[in-house]
């Protein structure tokens, strides 16, 4: 592994001595973390039901009374008894359309009404569904002779703490890959297609240094750059919290209350390490076939694609993701990522994420090094 | 007088001949954009798809009450699983990101457990307390709980959303996606054009052939920057093409909702086209000013990735933000234009506004790099 | 001494024979001069030399021992200087020799002697410590060679390296070739200027289309083609040996 090490340095140095590549390698994350503290002050908007007062569960054909039944989203909801004709009523001002009626006139066939395009009906009409099952097994069970032993049920929140991160994990994953797919773009394509086309790559392949050292000097300069970026965006983002926290603000950072273990932070390390190292190895892999930076830089659009539609997509997620979703690439990442600051993270997904890395990280290391033999490179 | 317009013509005409020698350009225009809409597409729509999907399990105290369960409830509520267990292994399994529900049977009671926390399924807890209303007579014994299930009434669940209602949430969820995926590959497009057709000539040294040459330089930027444009424009056309290809192979349903709304009155793609004109305009004026301040191309895509993050991310903005003013904001007024026009409601205005403050930004930025482009040769 | 015999190179991509047969011997202590026309495959056999391509027949020994070998103990030996060789300009010669010296795994007090001789015979040692990109086209062409002759080599390629210098520059490499040779190394020179192979080199190949059609000493090219002088030579054995078609889809040097 001789030069290696030589290699790797010289890589640094030649970023080193730009002071205009370092303020644009700064400009990135820091834009990235503007952009997820202004994701994060901005709420979502709703539609017509921001403006709603409560939500209400309408009761038709049984003689209930107004009570309220607890929230969603920050609104109370309400039972109400619904006296008119149902409708009538339906076509009325009264019903909007984030409310559900339950019709109990004919108690053979409980009819509910709904609106399934929106999110907060659709809801309440599961719940109003429940309400009827339970009704009827309450009613039901008042029938069964003495002494039968009905188990009763009990819902039990199992919440430790008001869930600030859901909207900041959703967007965090997209906000750190897709910088950091377009910086590793841009120095793999300078350390070797750039190296080409200006000439100084020649003189190195002259040298007798291992091919193995050279191209691995290359990789671990730009992993290196690409985790020193990705760590500034992190760091910042966790001391934006960890200030939020002292002084008392609401955090917008969205890494507040996240408390991770020590076996964790080493996988988190590692994933960090990992995937730099994957797509940086991706970079200089491409880099190799192309003859210039700017050819090399369009061949590697579709992994800056690829990869922030598989971030993007995250964002869509609902739920527990099923376990082979952590076998899928970069997309199980985001997963691992969400569910972190989530503090759901399962050890044996993180390790499967780890795995799958790892395996990628050295598929793409042995193809860069069989396609190094290749004449393309080399001419 | 006559003369000059014919440099930057001259420009146009060399680039485009460069972009058709440089076939993984073109691949890179026209094929990519549309797979990666598509792509999305399809991810959307199976994202969409696992909307219901959640995983319950029920700890039961005996093995032989868990097989009784198991053989009669299994097949109703498929996304549980049935196990023996006690209480701290149903809290277990919740907090440690297992599973959405977990229910645990004592003599006298049925608990669901759940984390109200997490965005969980709401089709999860309902059927976890419907399974628990049908434990508890089961449990009870058999024969009773087949009663029960005779003695449900059959609930009838009617949807009063219309057709459009459901189409524009659709419309909300696709367009800003749809927009930011498009802007951001419109951009990398742009931001590899740019350095390689601006920033590329003097790196490598073909700009002192530029400088030599009696047509102005400026000229010469102007016709590279229009070529620029218009390419980023038909990478926009294609993703556009790619996204609605992706609603015929994969939402079906939406596509003839949204065929049946558009296809009578074809005004949405002159409004479409408008828009992705808005986009090019600003994407070139944006790229080129960033590609003519730099002589290294490793520099400009430094600084045109921040670019790129912030014209993408532009197009989410009507997420968060709401109100007729967005119309008028180039980028940011994508998902509201195009929801209207679906819905035949576009206003022809704000995106006239918006171009023509474009077209404005566009003008003011290529007197910017003119100056940048000449000023670097010194 | 540098054995080549019946190399040849087609290059899979476009399917292209650069190099059809070329056989020659480079001895020692001699400067050996590979004179072609352009497009002939002088610097696809320079870059086979040099380690750089791989033959696709035919075989390469330094001193016996076949290129294929052992690469690395014989890239040590070597230095290969071509038009094609650039330096990253953000750097000094002071810092580039380090890094190429310690790629060549020299020690520090190695690295500081051959740089301080060649850095005194180039003149660069006054601009030792400005970076290379503000250097002039001949400034950079001599920190180039200083570079590249650093590990003290035993055997140089030259690639044209007179191409676009002044009078002076050139007058200066080409007297450092001299100096090389007798030092006892083995120099080769491939170049389409005839008047640089009559004046320096010992003996001389020429190449035609990919084939070398003569190799042997220096003195004796115009005689052995009935001719009298070096140019009537080359022009005749350009004529014998050249195909009109072999032209149409060479390969681009």
């Amino acid at each position: 592994m001789h030069g290696l090490g030589t290699i790797f340095c010289h890589e640094m140095k030649k970023i080193g001595k730009e002071k205009s590549l370092l303020l644009g390698f700064i400009l990135l994350p820091v834009i990235s973390l503007l952009m997820t503290v202004g994701v994060s002050l901005l709420q979502p908007k709703g539609g017509e039901e921001a403006e709603a007062q409560a939500y209400r569960m309408f009761f038709a054909g049984v003689g209930i009374e107004r009570i309220n039944i607890g929230s969603v989203d920050g609104k109370d909801v309400w039972i109400e008894p619904v006296e008119e004709d149902v409708e009538t009523f339906l076509k009325s001002d009264a019903f909007h359309e984030y409310d559900v009626l339950v019709d109990y006139s004919d108690i053979q066939n409980v009819h509910i009404y709904y609106y399934e395009n929106n999110g907060i009906s659709a809801y309440l009409k599961l719940s109003a569904e429940s309400f009827v099952r339970e009704s009827y097994s309450s009613v039901f069970a008042g029938r069964l002779p003495e002494g039968s032993q009905i188990r009763t049920t009990a819902l039990t929140d199992l919440k430790e703490k008001e869930n600030a991160n859901r909207i900041i994990a959703m967007l965090l994953p997209y906000m750190l890959i897709l910088p950091l797919t377009a910086n590793i773009a841009n120095f793999a394509s300078d350390t070797v297609a750039g190296d080409k086309a200006r000439g100084t790559f020649y003189q190195v392949m002259l040298s007798p240094v291992a091919p193995i050292s050279l191209i691995l000097g290359k990789i671990f300069s730009v992993c290196a750059i690409s985790l020193l970026s990705s760590t500034l965006y992190i760091g910042l983002d966790v001391l934006g919290s960890v200030l939020c926290e002292k002084f008392g603000v609401r955090d917008v950072f969205g890494f507040s209350g996240v408390s991770v273990s020590s076996r964790q932070i080493l996988l988190i390390v590692l994933y960090a390490v990992l995937l730099c190292y994957f797509f940086s190895n991706l970079g200089v892999l491409i880099s190799l076939f192309c003859k210039d930076m700017n050819q090399a830089q369009i061949a590697q659009l579709p992994v800056t694609l690829l990869c922030t539609v598989s971030a993007l997509l995250a964002m869509f997620r609902f739920g527990i993701s099923p376990k082979s979703h952590y076998l899928i690439p970069i997309y199980n990442l985001c997963l691992i990522f969400q569910d972190l600051l989530n503090g759901r993270a399962r050890l044996e997904n993180m390790i499967m994420v780890a795995v799958c890395l790892f395996v990628l990280a050295v598929a793409v290391m042995v193809v860069t090094l069989l396609s190094y033999r290749s004449e393309r490179v080399r001419t | 007088m006559n003369n000059q317009p014919r440099h930057i013509r001259n420009a146009m005409r060399n680039e485009w001949k460069k972009t058709g020698k440089t076939p993984i350009q073109l691949v890179m225009m026209l094929l990519v954009p549309f797979l990666t809409t598509m792509v999305l597409f399809f991810g959307l729509s199976y994202m969409r798809g696992l909307g219901d999907h959640y995983s319950g399990v029920v700890y039961l105290p005996t093995e032989e009450e868990m097989n009784l369960s198991k053989e009669v409830l299994k097949e109703r509520y498929p996304s549980f699983s049935f196990a023996s267990g006690d209480e701290e292994k149903a809290q277990n399994s919740i907090r440690s990101g297992g599973e959405d529900v977990a229910i645990w049977i004592t003599d006298t009671e049925i608990r669901v457990y759940y984390d109200s926390s997490i965005l969980t399924s709401s089709l999860a807890l309902k059927e976890s307390s419907d399974i628990a209303s049908e434990l508890s007579f089961l449990l009870e014994d058999r024969a009773t709980y087949d009663e029960f299930i005779s003695f449900l009434p059959e609930t009838m669940v009617h949807d009063l959303s219309t057709e459009e209602k459901k189409l524009d949430t659709n419309l909300n969820q696709i367009c800003s996606t749809i927009g930011m995926v498009l802007f951001l590959s419109m951009c990398t497009n742009a931001m590899t054009l740019s350095t390689g057709s601006i920033t590329g000539e003097k790196e490598r040294q073909t700009f002192d052939t530029l400088v030599l040459c009696p047509a102005p330089l400026r000229k010469i930027l102007i016709g590279k920057v229009l070529v620029m444009m218009f390419q980023v424009f038909l990478s926009g056309i294609m993703g556009t093409l790619g996204a609605i290809c992706g609603l015929v192979f994969w939402d079906r349903t939406d596509l003839r909702m949204i065929a049946e709304r558009v296809g009578s009155d074809p005004s949405w793609i002159f409004i479409l086209l408008l828009l992705l004109a808005t986009v090019s305009l600003l994407i070139a004026a944006v790229f080129s000013v960033i590609a003519s301040a730099f002589p290294q191309a490793k520099k400009t895509s430094l600084f045109s990735s921040a670019g790129m993050i912030l014209i993408s991310v532009g197009a989410m903005v009507p997420t968060y933000v709401s109100g007729p003013v967005l119309k008028y904001i180039p980028v940011a007024n994508w998902a509201p234009v195009v929801k209207a026009a679906c819905k035949h409601q576009t206003e022809l205005v704000p995106v006239l506004c918006a171009l023509g403050m474009t077209a404005c930004l566009f003008g003011a930025s290529m007197i910017l790099s003119a100056g940048l482009w000449e000023r670097s040769h010194e | 001494m540098i054995t080549v015999s019946h190399l040849k190179k087609t290059f899979r991509r476009n399917k292209v024979e650069a190099v059809k047969d070329v056989s020659m011997e480079i001895r020692d202590g001699q400067i050996f001069a590979l004179l072609g026309p352009n497009g002939a495959g002088k610097t696809t056999t320079m870059r086979m030399l040099s380690t750089l391509l791989l033959p696709t027949s035919g075989s390469i020994c330094y001193d016996d021992v076949p290129l294929s070998e052992d690469t690395e103990a014989i890239r040590r030996r070597i230095a290969f200087l071509t038009n094609e060789i650039r330096l990253d300009g953000q750097f000094t010669p002071d810092e580039l020799a380090e890094y190429y010296g310690r790629l060549y795994e020299m020690t520090p007090e190695k690295i500081a002697e051959n740089k301080t001789k060649l850095f005194d015979y180039f003149g660069i040692a006054e601009f030792r410590n400005r970076r290379y990109e503000t250097f002039s086209t001949g400034m950079k062409q001599k920190t180039s060679i200083a570079i590249c002759l650093l590990h003290d080599p035993d055997t140089i390629i030259f690639d044209e390296p007179t191409n676009g210098l002044d009078i002076l520059t050139q007058n200066l490499i080409e007297e450092y070739m001299l100096k090389l040779k007798e030092e006892g190394k083995c120099i080769i020179l491939s170049t389409h200027i005839l008047d640089l192979a009559r004046r320096l080199s010992d003996r001389v190949g020429v190449i035609v289309d990919g084939k070398s059609v003569y190799v042997g000493e220096m003195a004796e090219l115009a005689s052995s083609q009935g001719v009298t002088t070096m140019e009537e030579a080359f022009l005749k054995l350009y004529k014998e040996n050249h195909e009109e078609k072999a032209i149409v889809g060479k390969h681009k040097e």
